[in-house]
């Protein structure tokens, strides 16, 4: 991701914390404003006199005579539809910036695309619901743009040109699409969210009530109001347009209806095909050892990517077993964390996990932790399981502290931080990605939990918390890091029981 | 006292709010150059038939199947249909149109808008849905005042009064 990008989203961090930093939620806000918009259109539905004459008299009621509630709420929703546009439009260009449209990721991207179809086409639609100049000119100009693909036998342009040519049904037909095309939509968002684990489709309380209330303020500072009711013989001098909705507009009349088409035809293919012309090296799957597997589930329910599916045992015997689908596998290893057969203890030469990494397996991990133990040298000494993703941690190895390196930090069995600390570790530091920033979503949340016993595998409660330590520290902040590790050391000097190497 | 985060929070939404609400309508857009009128023509109207139908001999008639016995054969293709307009003798436009569809059977279809300056002026227009038979068509000259902003629309039905300009 851009290195502006993530110092803009740090600095808001600051000020919001990450859990509810707009930056880090733009999916999250897109469904927010969605419902915002449902809930604000089924009472302006009510209201709306769906007739052609009725249109535009029954809007001005709403926006004058109570516009302590309609007037609110009609500017509410059009507020709410731009913020829509904005937020999916940043929503895009993050997961862009950071990639991820490659493999595991290319159903989400691909799944988007027509989401910003569906946006655009409801929020135009939206926009001749009034029925005043501004509509008849937008009504007019995707009628123009319509035409050029030469569908029915008829130009479109034709139902808008000349009094009297708008009639009750067509009227009918914008509003049945006003209510269709955002039902596609939802329909589209629920499909888009389809691989994800656990998605976030709705922000915290702290960013839903700040988006609300800075909705509200708009729509009470700056009212939506209509322009003159729609007259085709007369166009007004200048029109304010909704520059989010209906940039399509000018730009057509600015080049021509044809150069739309292929600048948005092109992007539509562009984007779609992004994921075939990015693949980029194949990574080697999780793998499930069926003889160690007890279908727990549990890797079923951390895969940040549905990846990993749960179905009936295939030798016969009663119970369950995991599938990896490859094609949807980041070789995360959330999936081998998560495995209650992962841990270090067991009594086996050879360690083997229910589900693992073939280029990482559990039984390197503890093979690597071993090494890194022997070189522990000096009091307190602290060992360091870093993600390879956060800050570079080869700057924590020294007199007192050895790094073992992870793919992820929620690939890390909880039991192998009791494992460092019975082996002679005096503290235990994990180095995450920063909160927001995981590589793979969940990792860095996922051992959080599993630490503080709210999730499976848990770290018993034996375990000294006080020995353990979480840093979550981003590409750039190996200072933070350095800085979390002296602050461990200190925490553990201070331990009055300090007889721990 | 709020604190710094909050005051920080405060500001970006009241940037994100303030976005939101300038460019939902500004900048102002104009859809005709200042002090214009529009020409708006739209034009959706089928050509002659370029051949006529003919009756089916008896022995032609005899070698079809019994019940694709119509009496006469109409060939599909229509006309293009060429539609001219002039302002004060200046010509604005001079379009010839293809007939839609796989046949060319279908509508010849034309719209166009077009930006004149405001006043008096005489506009000519012509369509002429006969290409065996240029200049035989429709004609209408008239001489009308256009205010800024006004949106004067061409259109064309042989039933419907041949070119209408309203």
């Amino acid at each position: 991701m851009p290195g502006l990008w993530v110092a803009f989203e740090r600095m808001l961090d600051r000020a919001f914390g990450p859990a509810a930093n707009p930056l880090r939620n733009l999916g999250a806000l897109g469904f927010l404003l969605f419902w915002v918009l449902a809930a604000s259109g089924i009472y302006l539905y009510v209201r709306f006199d769906t007739s052609i004459e009725g249109a535009y008299a029954s809007i001005q009621h709403l926006s004058r005579a109570e516009w302590y509630l309609g007037g609110v709420l009609r500017s509410v929703h059009r507020y709410a539809a731009d913020a829509f546009v904005v937020v999916t439009l940043a929503h895009l260009a993050r997961e862009w910036a950071a990639g991820r449209f490659r493999r595991f990721r290319a159903f989400s991207w691909i799944s988007g695309v027509p989401l910003v179809w569906l946006l655009y086409a409801s929020g135009i639609v939206g926009c001749w619901l009034v029925w005043d100049q501004r509509a008849l000119f937008s009504a007019l100009a995707t009628a123009q743009w319509l035409d050029v693909l030469g569908l029915g036998a008829e130009p479109m342009t034709r139902n808008f040109v000349g009094v009297g040519s708008v009639g009750n049904r067509l009227f009918s037909l914008f509003v049945f699409l006003h209510v269709g095309l955002p039902l596609a939509l939802l329909a589209g968002m629920w499909v888009h969210v389809q691989r994800l684990g656990r998605p976030r489709t709705a922000p915290s309380r702290a960013l839903a009530l700040g988006m609300l209330a800075m909705l509200l303020a708009a729509a009470l500072a700056s009212p939506v109001q209509s322009a003159a009711p729609a007259d085709p013989t007369h166009l007004p001098a200048m029109l304010e347009l909704d520059w989010f909705v209906l940039f399509a507009h000018p730009l057509m009349y600015a080049t021509s209806p044809g150069a739309l088409w292929v600048l948005v035809g092109v992007a539509t293919v562009a984007l779609i095909a992004l994921p075939r012309f990015a693949r980029g090296a194949a990574p080697v799957t999780a793998q499930v050892s069926r003889a160690d597997c007890n279908g727990c589930g549990r890797c079923v329910a951390d895969c940040p990517y549905q990846a990993v599916l749960l179905g009936p045992r295939s030798d016969g015997r009663r119970g369950w077993q995991v599938e990896v689908l490859a094609k949807r596998c980041a070789a995360c290893g959330i999936c081998a964390g998560a495995c209650p057969s992962s841990t270090p203890f067991r009594s086996v030469r050879e360690l083997v996990s229910g589900i693992d990494l073939p280029d990482l397996k559990v039984h390197d991990l503890r093979r690597r932790l071993a090494q890194a133990l022997a070189r522990l040298a000096g009091r307190p000494s602290v060992l360091v399981f870093a993600c390879a993703q956060a800050a570079r941690s080869d700057g924590l190895a020294g007199p007192g502290s050895a790094v073992v390196g992870l793919r992820c930090l929620g690939m890390l069995p909880p039991s192998f931080v009791e494992y460092a600390l019975r082996r002679g570790a005096g503290g235990v530091l994990l180095l995450g990605c920063r909160e927001g920033e995981c590589a793979y979503r969940l990792g860095t949340d996922l051992t959080v939990a599993r630490l503080a016993g709210a999730r499976e595998p848990h770290l018993r409660a034996n375990v000294p918390r006080s020995r353990v330590r979480v840093a979550t520290c981003g590409a750039g902040e190996e200072a933070q890091a350095a800085a979390e590790l002296v602050q461990l050391r200190r925490a553990l000097a201070r331990e009055p029981d300090n007889a721990h190497a | 006292m709020p604190s710094g985060a909050s005051l920080a929070q405060l500001a970006t939404y009241a940037a994100f709010g303030a976005l939101l609400v300038a460019l939902s309508r500004h900048p102002a857009y104009r859809p005709v150059p200042p002090g214009d009128a529009l020409l708006q023509v739209s034009i959706a109207h089928a050509g002659v038939r370029l051949r006529p139908c003919r009756r089916l001999s008896a022995q032609e008639l005899a070698a079809r199947a019994p019940n694709m016995r119509a009496a006469f054969k109409c060939p599909r293709a229509r006309s293009p249909v060429r539609v001219s307009i002039a302002l004060d003798g200046r010509a604005l436009l001079d379009e010839t149109l293809a007939p839609s569809g796989f046949a060319r059977d279908g509508l010849s279809t034309l719209y166009r808008r077009i930006p004149v300056a405001a006043g008096t002026h005489l506009l000519r227009v012509q369509v002429d849905d006969d290409v065996r038979a240029p200049h035989a068509g429709a004609l209408r000259e008239i001489e009308l005042r256009l205010d800024a902003g006004q949106v004067l629309s061409i259109d064309f039905g042989p039933q419907r009064d041949g070119i209408a300009i309203s």
